[in-house]
């Protein structure tokens, strides 16, 4: 096998691992976002909160919104 | 079929004479469609701000209906989150010039979206027997769900276009199935807003 092909799956490996991750994540969030939802007490603040986080999360990771900036060049950034 | 906009070349021009090299603006054809759907995002986002503030500006005046299925409001929710996931990985296998990876993933999201597309259905047929359109809660329910369900339908046509397109994809040429995959990135975080906005904030 040579290097490059290596590199390029291992590079794969990683990435739909993070994106594992990720969406492990975002599914403990629902469940608590829900759960909070169906207890007593407030739950305004901290119901945005985690909206906002999983949001933060497929922004990054699933949407790379980092890439956004990379993709324009230096002298127009 | 080479007319050129502005400093941007056509898709069809691009694909056929720049292929990934940088046009005359510096953009490849990457870089270029990267940049017009995150520009047709941002537009997105202001009419579904403008929707799901209706909510909270009626806020006092019309609270969770008593009968709202909250079972549902889950399954949904995790359907369209597992479709995420999965256009995620067509995404990346895109990128990594795995046709037919992503081909497979590409159709298991559109499989995914559909079934979320069904719950939707279920959910109106409750809604309009449990808080009708009459009702403000039924109103912006109906309104809110019609839209983000509209944005689904026309996600899944992107993603079935990206995979009828599959057989061309390569690591440096699959804008396709980046932009349909990013749109759909985009209902799911449309709807990771509406959900407690409509089901769970009381």
């Amino acid at each position: 096998m040579s290097v490059p092909q290596a590199h390029i799956e291992s590079s794969q490996r990683f990435a739909l691992r993070r994106g594992a991750t990720i969406i492990g994540a975002l599914s403990i969030l629902t469940l608590v976002e829900y759960l909070l939802a169906i207890s007593e007490g407030p739950v305004f603040l901290p119901i945005l909160a985690i909206g906002i986080a999983k949001a933060t999360l497929i922004l990054i990771y699933f949407m790379h919104i980092g890439a956004l900036r990379r993709s324009v060049p230096k002298d127009q950034a | 079929m080479t007319s050129t906009i502005g400093q941007f070349t056509t898709p069809t021009e691009a694909h056929n004479t720049f292929d990934s090299e940088p046009n005359e603006g510096n953009f490849t054809l990457e870089e270029t469609a990267r940049i017009g759907v995150w520009l047709f995002i941002a537009s997105e986002v202001f009419l579904f701000a403008a929707i799901i503030s209706v909510r909270f500006y009626y806020w006092k005046k019309a609270p969770l209906p008593e009968h709202l299925n909250q079972e549902l409001g889950l399954i949904v929710t995790a359907i369209l989150l597992a479709s995420s996931y999965t256009a995620y990985r067509a995404e990346t296998l895109a990128a990594h010039g795995d046709r037919a990876g992503f081909q497979r993933n590409a159709l298991l999201t559109i499989s995914l979206g559909l079934v979320f597309m069904i719950g939707v259905g279920m959910e109106w047929a409750e809604a309009f027997a449990d808080f009708p359109v009459s009702t403000t809660y039924g109103t912006i329910f109906l309104t809110t769900t019609g839209f983000h369900a509209f944005h689904v339908l026309t996600g899944l046509l992107a993603l079935l276009f990206a995979v009828l397109q599959g057989d061309r994809i390569t690591p440096d040429q699959h804008a396709w199935a980046e932009g349909a995959v990013k749109y759909w990135h985009f209902v799911d975080i449309v709807w990771v807003v509406v959900y407690p906005s409509l089901y769970l904030l009381t």
